[in-house]
């Protein structure tokens, strides 16, 4: 049987081999999810990889007195300030929005959200942030058959 | 049905001394709502801002208990209005918030105290609400107005006074703490 899946170029179960029960059970979530079955799962912490990658913004002068203020702390921006820009565009303090990424993926303004290590978590992800383009897809479809 | 309330009357400083033992662990010099020397200061002064700006600029019909807050910065206790034209019309309510020493990394545990629960089908005869940006949906841009935004909302949009359809069942086997509720969001409509 696994020479079956090799010869497909598929791994057939994760590193701990058939009996990784919990990945089973995450990958189930996952599919369901996808299917619009709307059930709670864990969301993994954003990657190490996403938080590195995270651009930074001091605050010069000339900034200050504009509308610039960290939403987790909700500290207007001071001189010397050291920001995170997500990939969303929106900014926080470095340690304010390091604090959250340990727990969630997601921007707290608008839930962007970053790469994380769950490779099961990823295919919800790469999922959900392709949306907009299945629905074209969808769309652009129905219009060459109906349109 | 009166029965009822005087029930979860009676429940509530039980409840309150049964979740007591996580407070030792926020400081304890939280407790007199002076700002903090420690790490954590940032957060306490978040809470502050939030408090002042709750008392100075509320969101319609919501008043703080400022006397419950003096005593303890970790739990507010907010009073909320039914808005006219709405099911809960000349109705008041309790909100009870509770913050832990993550906040606003954690959500707040916010429940529905005092005699007067609204009768709401994701509102259940406890006083524990199902709202999603409660648990899941938390983000720590939110803030306790938006909470209340959110539940103000939440009631003024219900077109029909009614509990929850598992409230018996939930209420006799739920945790006291609703967060540790795995709660099912069905219905965005009300």
């Amino acid at each position: 049987m696994s020479d079956y899946f090799e010869e497909l170029g598929h791994t057939p179960t994760g590193p701990e081999g058939a009996n990784d029960y919990e990945r089973h059970h995450r990958r189930l979530q996952v599919l369901a999810i996808m299917n619009g079955i709307d059930i709670e799962i864990q969301v993994p912490e954003a990657s190490k990889r996403a938080i590195a990658a995270l651009s930074v913004h001091t605050v010069l002068e000339s900034e200050l007195g504009g509308d610039l203020e960290c939403a987790v702390c909700k500290e207007p921006a001071q001189l010397g300030d050291v920001y995170k820009i997500l990939p969303c565009k929106h900014e926080f303090h470095e340690e304010c929005v390091l604090l959250w990424l340990k727990k969630a993926n997601s921007c707290p303004l608008c839930r962007y959200e970053l790469e994380t290590d769950d490779a099961v978590y990823e295919e919800l992800r790469h999922y959900k942030q392709d949306e907009p383009n299945r629905r074209d897809r969808h769309d652009h479809l129905m219009n060459s058959m109906f349109g | 049905m009166l029965k009822l309330f005087k029930k979860t009357k009676d429940k509530i400083p039980k409840s309150e001394i049964i979740t007591e033992p996580k407070e030792p662990k926020t400081p304890p010099v939280s407790k007199c709502g002076k700002p903090l020397q420690l790490d954590n200061s940032r957060w306490e002064r978040r809470l502050h801002k939030e408090l002042m700006s709750l008392i100075k600029e509320p969101p319609p019909g919501v008043t703080v208990d400022t006397e419950s807050v003096q005593q303890n910065l970790s739990e507010w206790k907010l009073n909320i209005k039914g808005f006219e034209g709405t099911l809960y019309e000349g109705e008041d309510f309790q909100l009870l918030f509770k913050f832990n020493n993550k906040y606003p990394f954690d959500s707040p545990e916010v429940t529905f105290i005092g005699n007067n629960i609204p009768v709401h089908p994701h509102v259940y005869s406890n006083g524990h609400i199902c709202l999603s940006i409660l648990t899941e949906d938390w983000s720590p841009a939110l803030s306790v107005q938006s909470v209340c935004l959110s539940i103000a909302s939440m009631l003024s949009s219900c077109r029909e006074k009614k509990r929850p359809p598992d409230n018996a069942l939930y209420v006799k086997t739920c945790n006291k703490n609703p967060k540790k509720t795995k709660w099912w969001y069905h219905d965005d409509s009300v």
